[in-house]
């Protein structure tokens, strides 16, 4: 075995599209696929690739939306997915394939991104298992890749706050989105009358992290 | 951000509206497939998954003793049907053959396929429909290959539920998922069920009332391979699935148990022990079997005063019962070894050791257990072919199966040995009746593997070549209630469906044995002592429907040196092959039926030019030896064939090509030892 | 014959697009515990054999580890998609790798 075969092989099966289908409600199907975090943006995006493009200028699809790590559809009325889900995956991997196609809305930049991540994570099973506890957590701002949050109810006096915060909500963070270069909590403490006591600021270590 | 709503919890009370697509079909079942199933209703859920992925188990579990077992029309594979009582209703489970692939290529997998989609107009269950859900066993430490099967069966369109199996083990592998994420990705409900654990089950039977409630993903998966694979990494990678690591434990074992030197020698070992149960521990229990039908037997005798009466309850209807009771040992003893080694995973590696040598036989390695199992009892070693995955190598290995020396050929080649060859002569050191049985062994082991060469070779010609591959599972202890489950299940199928087709022949032997009967005054009239019942006996026989037959197939059997007395024994042999022994003791009127060595070696041949002469010359004793090498006189193992197969088509093919082999064989021997000697 | 079983009979196990040009070794001839990455199946194949390697994961770049050889060299024990499973040397042949 030669080493410019071997070389050919690694780069003939280059990262196919990986995507599946979630329901989100009867129109609107979300694609959940890890190149549409090469996107690089959130939002509706201004313009699409031909594929994609096609679908909305034939009145099949009626919005696409980009999230971290998934794209959004939505289905004119009255057609069916049972019926269109074939063409739209396909169009939608085509179009996934070639992610200089697509232009970023207005506005929509990394740190859009970022703080979108954060909502779907504070939003999914991380932010679940915070209230599930009976504390509350929030996003305060995202900015070149420094991500602030607030901590509330009964994370206030949780001793296992500072190790959830580390452990799963920058892990699930930084699955979605690798730059992240730093996560700060910040604490409201409601019970305290008079005095606006100062936040405690928590601060964890981390280091800066290479951009991919 | 908006999470989808975990499933919606089920309401067992609803009636399936649903599934009215398939409605009524839970309760369509033709009268054929088992009275007890035609008076159930509620949904029909099929159980679909690879093999290893604790599909049995977990059938086990939701229907236990209910479960009923049937073939495929015209295929070898067990149908097993069990219900399960679900919130006041029952649900009617059917446990599919395991499959990897929806996309058949051997026969089972097409029973998997017609099932789920029925064609038109044919297949297994055309007549029934789809089922109205499928629970799909997905093992969680092979979820990447899983998957695809997965995608398959969302393709169907039936609803299905994910059952994850194995997630114990996952996690101790170092493995880690989701659950809710892949439940989430994959749009349909998911259960997991670790074995042992009831709770577990409780959720999967809450979901299983109303397989029409079940989500299902907005998009069916795609089916094109590379579109497949994104899918599956996909789903994987936001289910948080990383895989398993190796089995550290089935690595060191395996270092041993695969091992060149140790492994073989670990392999003859463990087949040897296997044999000698199945043949030495199962035969005390035979033993006291017999005994026990023997003691029966001559309390009828003594207490029956009609001689005739007795003679039939004692011998037919007795014997018979004892005759198929006589197998359950073995057949036990068969599955519990075979269930025990399959569930610890061991099968497969014997399997693999084996599978060069099988494989020039055109088998595959996992044949060789049902081959070492007939040399026990063709019946055994006929059912343990259930454990081959193709159809074709079932059938083989089931037409190669009656040619291993059985332990009932054991007393007629005795007999035959003892009046040819002298107790003292040797061979070399060896002892020259050791020898010549051993010669018989052997000559049986060979022909069978020819045998099963040739017919591997007639069936490639029908369909693709299967390709083989086995799945080297992880070893794992297998469940108490399945293994004891399966032994049951084999007893029981044996004794029901085989039991009958034993019963009647032995009842019909009789009858043509003993038939017409006779009265004392035509007894006296022919001059036989009435007092002695040995003579009566015989004279009865020599006068039977069954001698009258002996004397009409003289000519077909003369070509072999057989006289219409050796013909009777040959046709009362039908129903188990040693009793070809007290078969001729009855005509020669030996004193001892069992031992009739003493008056056959003074019989003589009747009439015809060798009138006079000795009948059991030393040709014809080889070719009677070689004629029992070969010919399948056993309707015990007809029966188990029927059985097994699901036609009558390959046991009427089995017997007729081993008569001829066996007329061939035997003509041949006679000609060699007569010019030889 | 029913739409899924004309369906999945259609489907085409697409080879590496590099497979082609370059000469490549079969899985049969990978020594037991080397890794290699699965590029196709032979066009020799019967199609029906070429989808079942698929559906047991041998997909176009997946990485395979060769176990151990049976005492005879025959079958080989892999491991694919984090299980272990015994092809022939006949379908092993079939399979052609790039060594990892």
């Amino acid at each position: 075995m030669s080493a410019p075969t071997l070389a050919a092989g690694a780069r003939a099966h280059g990262p196919d599209v990986a995507l599946h289908p979630e329901t989100v409600d009867a129109s609107v199907v979300r694609w959940v696929s890890a190149s549409a975090r090469a996107l690089g943006f959130v939002g509706v995006p201004d313009a699409v690739p031909p594929a994609l493009g096609a679908l909305l200028d034939d009145g099949t699809l009626r919005g696409v939306t980009v999230e971290p790590g998934a794209v959004l559809t939505a289905l004119t009325p009255a057609r069916a997915w049972r019926v269109e889900g074939a063409r739209v995956r396909s169009a939608l991997a085509a179009a996934l394939a070639d992610p200089d196609g697509w232009r970023a809305p207005e506005g929509s930049d990394a740190d859009a991104v970022l703080a979108a991540v954060v909502e779907q994570v504070v939003a999914g099973e991380v932010g679940d298992y915070v209230r599930s506890h009976g504390g509350d957590i929030a996003l305060v701002s995202a900015a070149t890749g420094a991500v602030e949050v607030r901590l509330s109810g009964a994370c206030t006096h949780c001793p296992a706050a500072d190790l959830t915060l580390s452990q799963r909500v920058e892990a699930a963070i930084r699955a979605r989105y690798p730059g992240l270069v730093s996560l700060t909590a910040t604490t409201t403490a409601p019970r305290t009358a008079g005095v606006p006591a100062p936040g405690r600021r928590r601060r964890l270590g981390l280091l800066p992290l290479r951009r991919g | 951000m908006s999470e989808r709503a975990p499933d919606p919890p089920p309401e067992p009370s609803q009636p399936a509206g649903a599934s009215a697509v398939n409605a009524g079909s839970g309760s369509a079942d033709p009268a054929h497939e088992g009275r007890a199933v035609a008076v159930l209703q509620g949904p029909r859920l099929a159980l679909v998954g690879s093999p290893n992925s604790g599909k049995t188990t977990l059938f086990n579990a939701l229907t236990g003793l209910r479960a009923k077992t049937g073939n495929y029309p015209g295929v070898t594979v067990a149908r097993y049907r069990g219900t399960a009582v679900v919130g006041g209703r029952t649900v009617v489970v059917e446990d599919l053959p395991g499959t990897y692939s929806l996309d058949a290529i051997s026969l089972d997998e097409q029973i998997v396929s017609d099932v789920l989609e029925p064609a038109e107009g044919g297949g297994a269950s055309a007549e029934q429909g789809p089922p109205d859900g499928l629970l799909v066993t997905l093992d969680a430490t092979t979820l990447r290959r899983s998957l695809g099967m997965l995608v398959q069966l969302m393709l169907t369109g039936i609803p299905l539920a994910v059952v994850l199996t194995f997630t114990d083990e996952l996690t101790r592998r170092s493995g880690s998922l989701d659950v809710a994420a892949l439940r989430r990705a994959l749009g349909v409900p998911v259960v997991t069920v670790t074995a042992g654990r009831r709770s577990d089950l409780a959720a999967l039977r809450e979901i299983m009332a109303d397989p029409g409630e079940w989500p299902a993903p907005p998009v069916p998966p795609p089916s094109a391979p590379r579109e497949v694979s994104g899918w599956i990494t996909s789903v994987l990678a936001s289910a948080g699935y990383t895989l398993p690591e190796v089995d550290a434990r089935t690595r060191r074992v395996d270092s041993v148990l695969l091992h060149p030197v140790w492994g073989t020698a670990v392999f003859f070992v463990t087949m040897f022990a296997f044999f000698q149960v199945i043949f030495t521990v199962a035969a005390p229990l035979q033993d006291a079997i017999e005994t026990f039908f023997g003691v029966l037997g001559t309390l009828v005798t003594q207490n029956v005063e009609n001689r005739w009466a007795a003679s039939f309850l004692s011998q037919a209807l007795l014997g018979g019962v004892g005759g198929i009771l006589v197998f359950l040992p073995q057949i036990a003893l068969l599955f519990l070894m075979v269930s025990v080694l399959e569930g610890i995973g061991y099968m497969s590696r014997a399997a693999f050791l084996m599978d060069k040598v099988m494989s020039k036989a055109g088998l595959e390695g996992r044949a060789f257990v049902a081959l070492l199992s007939a040399l026990a009892c063709a019946i055994p070693g006929i059912m343990a072919t259930r454990t081959l995955p193709s159809a074709r190598d079932r059938i083989s290995t089931m037409m190669a199966a009656p040619l291993m020396t059985c332990s009932a050929r054991l007393p007629v080649y005795v007999l035959l040995i003892g009046l040819t060859v002298p107790a003292g002569a040797r061979v070399g050191p060896f002892g020259a009746q050791g020898t010549a049985m051993f010669g018989l062994y052997l000559i049986g082991a060979l022909s069978a593997m020819g045998t099963a060469w040739l017919f591997s070779r007639i069936g490639r010609g029908k369909g693709p070549l299967l390709p083989f591959y086995m799945e080297m599972p992880p070893y794992r202890l297998p469940s108490l209630r399945s293994t004891l489950l399966t032994v049951w299940d084999s007893c029981l199928v044996f004794l029901k469906k085989v039991g009958k087709i034993i019963l009647v022949t032995t009842v019909i032997l009789w009858l043509a044995l003993n038939l017409p009967a006779r009265s004392a005054a035509e007894l006296a009239e022919a001059g036989v002592d009435t007092r002695d019942p040995v003579a009566v006996s015989s004279w009865t026989v020599d006068h039977s429907y069954a001698a009258a037959a002996g004397r009409a197939v003289e000519p077909v059997f003369a070509p072999l040196g057989f006289e219409w007395r050796i013909n009777v024994g040959i046709i009362a042999s039908l129903s188990a092959r040693e009793v070809f022994v007290a078969t001729l003791g009855q005509v020669a009127a030996a004193e001892d039926p069992e031992d009739p060595r003493a008056a056959l070696e003074a019989m003589t041949v009747e009439d015809g030019p060798r009138a006079g002469e000795p009948l059991f010359t030393p040709p014809v004793v080889a070719a009677i030896a070689v004629f029992f090498l070969y010919a399948l006189q056993c309707f015990a193992t007809i029966g188990v064939m029927r059985r097994e197969s699901g036609t009558w088509r390959w046991p009427a093919i089995a017997f007729a090509y081993m008569f001829v082999l066996a007329w061939g064989m035997a003509a041949l021997t006679r000609l060699v030892v007569g010019a030889v000697l | 014959m029913s739409p899924l079983t004309a369906t999945l009979g259609a489907r085409l196990v697409e080879p590496c697009s590099a497979a082609a040009g370059c000469t490549a070794t079969t899985l049969a001839d990978v020594a037991p515990g080397c890794r290699a990455t699965v590029l196709d199946v032979c066009a020799g194949v019967d199609p029906a054999v070429a989808r079942r390697l698929f559906d047991l994961a041998f997909a176009p770049g997946v990485e395979v580890e060769v176990v151990r050889r049976a005492p005879m060299a025959d079958p080989i024990v892999f491991r694919v998609a984090g299980y272990d499973i015994a092809l022939r040397r006949a379908q092993a042949l079939a399979v052609r790798v790039a060594a990892a």
